[in-house]
């Protein structure tokens, strides 16, 4: 896992922001429609008054047209006009209604209304008025009626409900944002820890308060967990260790003296080496399970990539050369790597010793370095599909009948040596076989 | 020369003593850390020879009290563990050398030596080594055989004079490999025949009577082949 990765995560990406979202679009839509409710119950009624106002007072003059001459008509109107708070104008042949200073075109008929501004030069202010036409056939009558104050209301209304609207949303999200972050701080912390035990930490254990929230319960929990795995763990190491140790006292025992004896009996030097190889075969084991468990501490430094390139080269090229294969080392540039001297060293060396052993009398074996990339291809005969997913696993060797010497641990070793340090081994074979170490 | 033995397996202490004073050392047992501590800080020894896990006092405990006490004394460290942090935190307390159990007594033999010649370093008067009609002056990098200079690669060079630096003596590949390529890494009994092979073709063709013997599940021995 990629520890930058996740420390870099972008709060947008948790789960919590998608819930952010999602519920300030609940709130959006809860919020309108009260917006909308409390509206319509407060100003909408008011509104509709006026309307209503105006309709009764046009169905009276349509009535009065109706029943009256032109003169008396008109004559009634201005009895009505100095009665109520409906202001009503109009225009004909004998008179002349006019309180306005202006009165536009465009005012449509009753039950529609227009909302226009007129200055009271008696006042001396800018008043409001909702206005609508009358049509009768002794011509069209305004009628008109103040409602500025109402105006106002629905203005401030509106302004009042899209600020609220702004503000929550506004504060619905930065709330989400922070408390998505704080949670995917504790959720990283998960992570991190969890990183902490993979990388063989098994001591790492989770911060918490007794009576916490769920991620308080969860890391009891975890750790309650880890507590176990670590218990078990240290019950294995020592097994291992003992096994290790009892078996290295007689082992000891035993390579001294047959190496005592050595002496007087030159013969015993076969046993020697067998017993060797069992030893050997024991260490590289051990060393393998223990970098696959992370138990193997890495003793960190920049490697001088392309000396260690040239110094595998050096010291295998004898070998190559006995079975008749020419090494050729191609550095482009060195990479700079951080790592553990001997390790890397023995992941390279286990990669060209593979490719002697199994490329063929006469192959070419070419050793290639870049910035970020080192890779072993060699011509020979190459390895099927099947085995080529096969290579790395414990013991495993494509050649059935063993007839080379080693322990089937070398490609398996060279995996974990790579996991270890974050990089990546890939294996393919289209002309001969090919081993690439990358970075990332 | 005069060396602490603190082991705690009876039978490998009597071996490891039998070997050492076949060699001309003068020797001290212990078989507890506690025992190895006492003789450790009020005698005087050349090296200390110290198993990592001890009864009653850890090995790496009496080497914290033994280097406490202000005792340099080198130390090289026995261990069955075979844990690469084992050997650093045994570097890190203050050993001098690492040995992984099972070893071979000639690897031993030639670590506390080369620890004893460390410790007790005095430039040498000459910068030549000398075997039969082979001479090696590692001031200038020169080998020469019968006053004609031998050709020899850097690595083969280094092999032989480490070679030489031991000669009679029996030389292990993982030493080898160690003090020549500087890697902490077996690479295997093949590896290193087939460069020992090469160097011994090149002083055969230029008649050096030295002879590199071959003994098999342990090493090389260099010595002198006047006949």
């Amino acid at each position: 896992m990629n520890e930058h990765g996740l420390r870099l995560f972008d709060p947008r990406k948790s789960s919590v922001w998608r819930l952010t979202l999602a519920f300030a679009a609940i709130t959006a839509v809860t919020l309108l429609l009260a917006i909308i409710l409390i509206y319509q119950l407060l100003l909408g009624e008011q509104s509709r008054q006026v309307e209503r106002r105006l309709d009764a007072e046009k169905t009276r003059i349509e009535a009065l047209a109706s029943e009256f001459d032109k003169g008396s008509f008109f004559q009634q109107l201005d009895v009505f006009r100095n009665e109520g708070e409906i202001l009503i104008f109009w225009q004909s042949e004998y008179e002349q209604s006019q309180q306005l200073s202006f009165l536009p075109d465009n005012i449509p008929a009753l039950p529609q209304t227009i909302v226009f501004p007129v200055l009271d030069t008696g006042r001396g202010q800018i008043r409001l008025l909702t206005t609508g036409k009358v049509k009768t056939h002794h011509g069209d009558i305004v009628l008109a009626t103040a409602t500025e104050h109402l105006q106002r209301l629905i203005v401030d209304f509106k302004s009042i409900a899209s600020w609220t609207f702004i503000i929550a949303i506004v504060l619905t999200g930065l709330f989400g944002y922070l408390f998505s972050r704080r949670h995917l701080r504790r959720v990283n912390y998960f992570n991190e820890t969890a990183e902490q035990v993979q990388n063989g930490d098994l001591s790492a254990r989770l911060s918490h308060k007794n009576k916490g929230d769920e991620f308080d319960r969860l890391a009891a929990h975890i750790n309650t967990m880890l507590d176990a795995v670590e218990e078990n763990f240290a019950l294995v190491q020592g097994i291992t260790d003992n096994i290790a140790h009892d078996l290295k006292t007689p082992l000891t025992r035993l390579k001294l003296n047959i190496e005592k004896r050595l002496e007087d009996q030159p013969q015993m030097g076969y046993e020697l080496e067998q017993l060797n190889n069992i030893i050997n075969t024991f260490d590289a084991m051990l060393k393998l399970t223990r970098l696959e468990h992370g138990q193997f501490p890495l003793k960190l430094e920049t490697i001088d990539s392309s000396q260690l390139t040239h110094d595998v080269c050096e010291i295998l090229q004898p070998s190559a050369e006995q079975n008749g294969q020419i090494i050729c080392v191609n550095i482009t540039s060195p990479w700079q790597l951080n790592g553990d001297r001997n390790l890397i060293f023995q992941a390279i060396f286990n990669l060209v010793e593979n490719a002697i052993k199994y490329a063929g009398k006469g192959a070419t074996i070419t050793l290639a370095l870049d910035e970020k990339s080192f890779s072993v291809t060699d011509n020979g005969k190459g390895v099927n599909e099947q085995d080529l997913k096969q290579l790395t696993k414990r013991f495993y060797r494509s050649d059935p009948a063993r007839q080379h010497e080693g322990f089937g641990l070398g490609l398996a070793t060279v995996k974990a040596i790579c996991n270890r340090h974050k990089l990546n081994l890939s294996l393919s074979s289209d002309n001969g076989f090919c081993v690439k170490i990358t970075n990332d | 020369m005069k060396l602490l033995l603190v082991e705690d397996d009876q039978q490998n202490r009597e071996f490891l003593y039998k070997a050492f004073v076949e060699q001309g050392y003068t020797l001290d047992c212990a078989e507890d850390g506690q025992q190895g501590l006492m003789l450790a800080t009020c005698e005087h020894y050349d090296a200390i020879v110290l198993d990592r896990m001890l009864p009653k006092l850890d090995g790496l405990q009496v080497l914290l009290a033994l280097r406490a006490t202000g005792k340099t004394t080198p130390v090289l460290i026995l261990s069955a563990l075979d844990k690469v942090d084992d050997r650093v935190t045994g570097l890190k307390a203050g050993g001098d050398d690492y040995l992984t159990k099972p070893f071979s007594f000639s690897e031993l033999a030639i670590r506390v030596e080369n620890l004893i010649k460390r410790h007790t370093f005095h430039a040498p008067l000459t910068t030549k080594i000398n075997l039969a009609n082979l001479t090696l002056d590692y001031s200038d990098q020169r080998v020469d055989v019968n006053g004609k200079t031998l050709n020899l690669q850097p690595k083969e060079f280094k092999l032989l004079r480490y070679l030489l630096d031991h000669q009679n003596k029996l030389v292990t590949r993982t030493l080898l490999f160690e003090s020549v390529w500087e890697y902490h890494f077996d690479p295997g009994t093949n590896v290193i025949d087939v460069h020992i092979a090469r160097l011994r073709k090149k002083l055969a063709e230029a008649s050096a009577q030295l002879e590199i013997e071959t003994v098999r599940g342990v090493g090389y021995r260099l010595k002198a082949n006047v006949s």
